[in-house]
């Protein structure tokens, strides 16, 4: 922070403070970074570098690509990555729409049925039904071997109603009385005050739903019977597995095969990256939110 | 025994080398994983009461299957019934027919099976499929589970009543009431394999008694089995370049000798130590443990955790701890961090590991790799013990049905799945389409990158006899060491007089009294407790359900004869 940036009512800051934060900062920054680091440097290194080093490689001396052509060549990865990423986008705005609606709803007093409808919310955060009773659920909805199983049994969630229910009671009273003098209709307030308001909320939302519905590897698990429409994270899963047991088992004759640490890193690239791409985006949203909340009222 | 792999860069392959591999390299780590008990088990659930005595009785007990040898080629180096391999140094090309007439009915051949690799490509691009569905004359419909993940979609499926017609289950899965189970959910396919009747199918006739076993429940035949070699996972893998350049003796003949070894290769300075994980086994059986259970003479069964060699073993290991000898890295569990000990293994860091017979695949594919296989010995010298294992590791059943056709359809499916080495269709099984998943090398099949991935369908797994060494593109002399190995160790076989045995408490608490002596075990072998802490823990396991076993093992054993 430059002087001019610093607040009048704070002091100049003593050189061994800024330094402590300094180092403070760079040792958290060691800490996030370190992981990534090593999972990068190991999916690009090869197998001599890995068993020399015991098996994980800080920064690899020849970088080689053979364990992400390996995930690639011929397998069924890429339909796996549209799999996903279509069932992401479509859960979470499915979600979010559910979500949404729900969270505004239970959010205004003297509609009806409210605090019943609340209860009812609130009760499934204490009690969970179980993988049986919901995989026998999605039986009977029709929904087994659909991407629909992947989308509806956990679309609305409790917490998520609860988090956008909370900021859009936030917002002041006089809003929403202002739009209804004008005229406006419960859908004109959501679509023209609520949500213009709770970008920052739907948001945040937005992203555990997203990070949710990217990571779910569980539901296809009981869902999916057909593995031509698994998602990545199943494959990813079948790839782990089969590498986690064994690291040169899986030799073709005559071929080198990349190692396993250099393919289980690699997979964690891989289906990391989407996520960290999006979320930059959102932060530059949660930080409005976090503003928003700070001069409200 | 020592190899000097350095010339060739290629698997262990027997037929189905890669899985096999695999399979035997992940049984401990799947073991770990399927913990869950199944809910459903329909309605002939009994009260828990009792072990095999007390399951129900669907009817009269049949004998099992006759053995028929299966039709083969001459092996390079013959095995036994025993348990010895055979090895062949290529796959023929051209072998016989083993399969005639018919196998399917153009119908659909959907199956439940766990698998270790990713999932093949879809049947419009897999000619390997393609070919499969032909030969067969079925269209093969595979739902195929990671193993780790099997014993979490299996009760679910069973709870749906959505188990697929044919249901292969790994024996190492934690089925609770399987002889329920297996009488509520599946078919008796005793009329049609027991004694002489399974000699319509002279594949499913070649396999071993061992096998068949694991199927045989409430005295009838429900399962067909996955044959598996014979030897349990204690095997010592000998870095021997290492060790040799410590001037130590890769092979000692005693507790001492062993001690020693350990001592001359371990130089922390050099990062280089004696073990990497548990060799709890291995000790077990050079203090003369039994293979789990010992039956008396009386007909009643003891655990082997109550034998005088165990708290001494362990106080072994112990005392190894403490020395130094183990790695830091490595977990206590052989399973746990497995890649990264092989890694270690591999770069010469740590001298021995301990494993399943067919990790041998693990380090014969790495051509740089000098590696000998340990020989079992008693602790004060002379031949040392060795535990089986189940003899198999899968077993396939039929659900229910009535309908005679579709018995016969399936086990001639599965007849033809169980084709031994050399036969045709083992080729067709193991190889796929020429061009396409192999080509030929100087007379030898290999597969393409193409064919592996095709590959992947679960066939495999469901259904197989007697298991060979056949490595021609491995490291050279794998398969001879391999044998050499096992015809030291064969005679000194050691079986668990319950494997299969049915008890209600195994069953249904086995896992977790288990878990509670391997922590019991962990953690004297860390240091964290002292041995005499050992005694206790044995005397809790056995109140908690141990004694228990014992009794309807006993039950189950006086009920079988």
């Amino acid at each position: 922070m430059s002087v001019i940036d610093r607040p009048v009512w704070l002091g100049r800051p003593k050189p061994v403070a800024i330094a402590l934060k300094a180092l403070a900062l760079v040792l958290i920054s060691g800490v996030v970074i370190f992981p990534f680091l090593v999972v990068i440097s190991t999916s690009l290194a090869t197998k001599a570098e890995i068993d020399a080093n015991g098996g994980y490689v800080l920064w690899p001396t020849h970088v080689s690509f053979d364990a992400y052509r390996q995930i690639f060549d011929g397998t069924q990865v890429s339909r796996s990555i549209v799999i996903s990423v279509g069932v992401t986008v479509a859960g979470t705005a499915f979600s979010l729409f559910c979500t949404v609606l729900a969270a505004y709803g239970l959010s205004r007093r003297g509609s009806l049925f409210q605090r019943g409808l609340l209860t009812f919310v609130l009760v499934t955060l204490l009690f969970g039904p179980g993988m049986i009773p919901v995989y026998l659920m999605v039986k009977q909805l029709g929904m087994l071997n659909t991407y629909w199983a992947l989308i509806i049994p956990g679309a609305v969630s409790a917490f998520n109603i609860v988090i956008i229910r909370g900021f859009i009671q936030g917002i002041p009273q006089e809003l929403f009385d202002a739009a209804r003098m004008d005229g406006a209709g419960e859908w004109r307030i959501l679509w023209s005050i609520v949500l213009p308001l709770s970008k920052a909320v739907i948001a945040v939302v937005g992203l555990f739903l997203a990070v949710g519905y990217w990571n779910n590897y569980f539901g296809p698990l009981l869902y999916l019977n057909d593995s031509q429409m698994w998602p990545l994270q199943l494959v990813m899963r079948s790839f782990v597995l089969e590498n986690h047991i064994s690291s040169n088992a899986t030799q073709i004759p005559g071929q080198i095969r990349p190692p396993a640490q250099s393919i289980q890193m690699a997979l964690v690239v891989i289906a990391t990256v989407p996520i960290l791409c999006v979320y930059p985006f959102l932060t530059r949203h949660m930080s409005k939110g976090m503003l928003t909340g700070a001069i409200k009222g | 025994m020592t190899i000097d792999n350095g010339s060739a860069s290629r698997p262990l392959v027997n037929p189905l080398s890669r899985r096999n591999v695999l399979k035997g390299a992940g049984l401990g780590a799947a073991l770990a994983a399927f913990g869950v008990p199944l809910a459903a088990c329909g309605s002939g659930s009994g009260s828990g009461s009792g072990g095999g005595a007390a399951a129900p009785a669907a009817g009269k007990s049949v004998p099992l299957p006759t053995y028929v040898p299966p039709v083969k080629p001459k092996p390079t180096l013959e095995g036994n019934g025993q348990g010895l391999m055979d090895v062949y140094d290529s796959f023929p090309l051209n072998g016989p027919k083993t399969v005639n007439g018919p196998v399917g009915d153009g119908g659909e051949f959907n199956f439940l099976v766990m698998t270790y690799g990713e999932p093949a490509p879809p049947l419009e691009e897999n000619v390997y499929w393609q070919l499969l569905n032909k030969e067969l004359n079925v269209k093969v419909n595979p739902i195929r589970v990671p193993f780790a993940d099997f014993a979490t979609k299996f009760p679910a499926m069973v709870a749906g009543d959505d188990l697929p017609e044919v249901v292969s289950i790994p024996l190492y899965m934690n089925v609770a009431r399987l002889p329920q189970l297996a009488e509520a959910q599946f078919t008796d396919l005793s009329d049609h394999l027991s004694g002489d009747a399974v000699k319509k199918y002279p594949n499913l006739a070649g396999i071993q008694e061992a096998g068949w076993l694991n199927g045989y429940l409430n005295g009838r035949i429900y399962g067909v089995p996955k044959s598996d070699p014979v030897y349990g996972a204690g095997q010592i893998y000998t870095k021997t370049d290492v060790i040799q350049a410590a001037g130590a003796n890769p092979q000692p003949k005693n507790l001492a000798e062993f001690k020693d070894l350990a001592k001359a290769v371990t130089n922390p300075k050099a990062g280089v130590y004696a073990f990497g994980g548990s060799i709890s086994e291995f000790l077990q059986m050079a203090f003369g443990v039994p293979n789990k259970w010992t039956r008396n003479a009386d007909g009643s069964f003891t655990s082997a955790y109550e034998h005088p060699g165990f708290i001494p073993a362990i106080q072994e290991m112990a005392g190894m701890y403490k020395s130094g000898y183990f790695h830091p890295d490595t977990t206590m569990n052989a399973n746990q961090g497995k890649v990264q000990r092989d890694a270690l293994f591999r770069s010469g860091k740590i001298a021995m590991i301990m494993d399943g017979t067919r990790a041998v695949g693990i380090v014969a594919d790495d051509k740089d790799v000098v590696f000998g296989l340990m020989v079992p010995f008693a602790k004060d010298g002379g031949k040392g013990i060795y535990w089986t294992g189940g003899g198999a590791y899968a077993m396939t059943m039929l659900k229910k049905t009535s309908d005679k056709s579709k018995i016969e359809r399936f086990l001639r499916v599965l007849d033809y799945i169980a084709a031994p080495f050399g036969s045709r269709e083992s080729f067709i099984m193991s190889y796929g389409v020429e061009g396409a998943d192999y080509t030929v090398k100087n007379g030898v099949a290999v597969l393409t990158t193409r064919g592996q991935r095709e590959q992947d369908l679960g066939l495999a797994y469901i259904a197989g006899g007697p298991q060979v060494l056949n490595d021609p593109q491995g490291a050279p002399g794998v398969d001879k060491l391999n044998y050499e190995w096992q015809q030291q160790v064969v005679p000194n076989l050691l079986a668990n007089p319950a494997q299969h045995l049915y008890s209600q408490t195994q069953n249904s608490k086995g896992a977790a009294l288990e878990q509670q002596m391997q922590d019991a075990i962990t953690s004297v072998f860390l240091g964290r407790e002292q041995p005499s802490t050992l005694a206790p823990a044995v005397q809790k396991w056995k109140a908690g359900g141990g004694d228990r076993m014992a009794k309807e093992f006993a039950e189950a054993a006086a009920q079988a004869g």
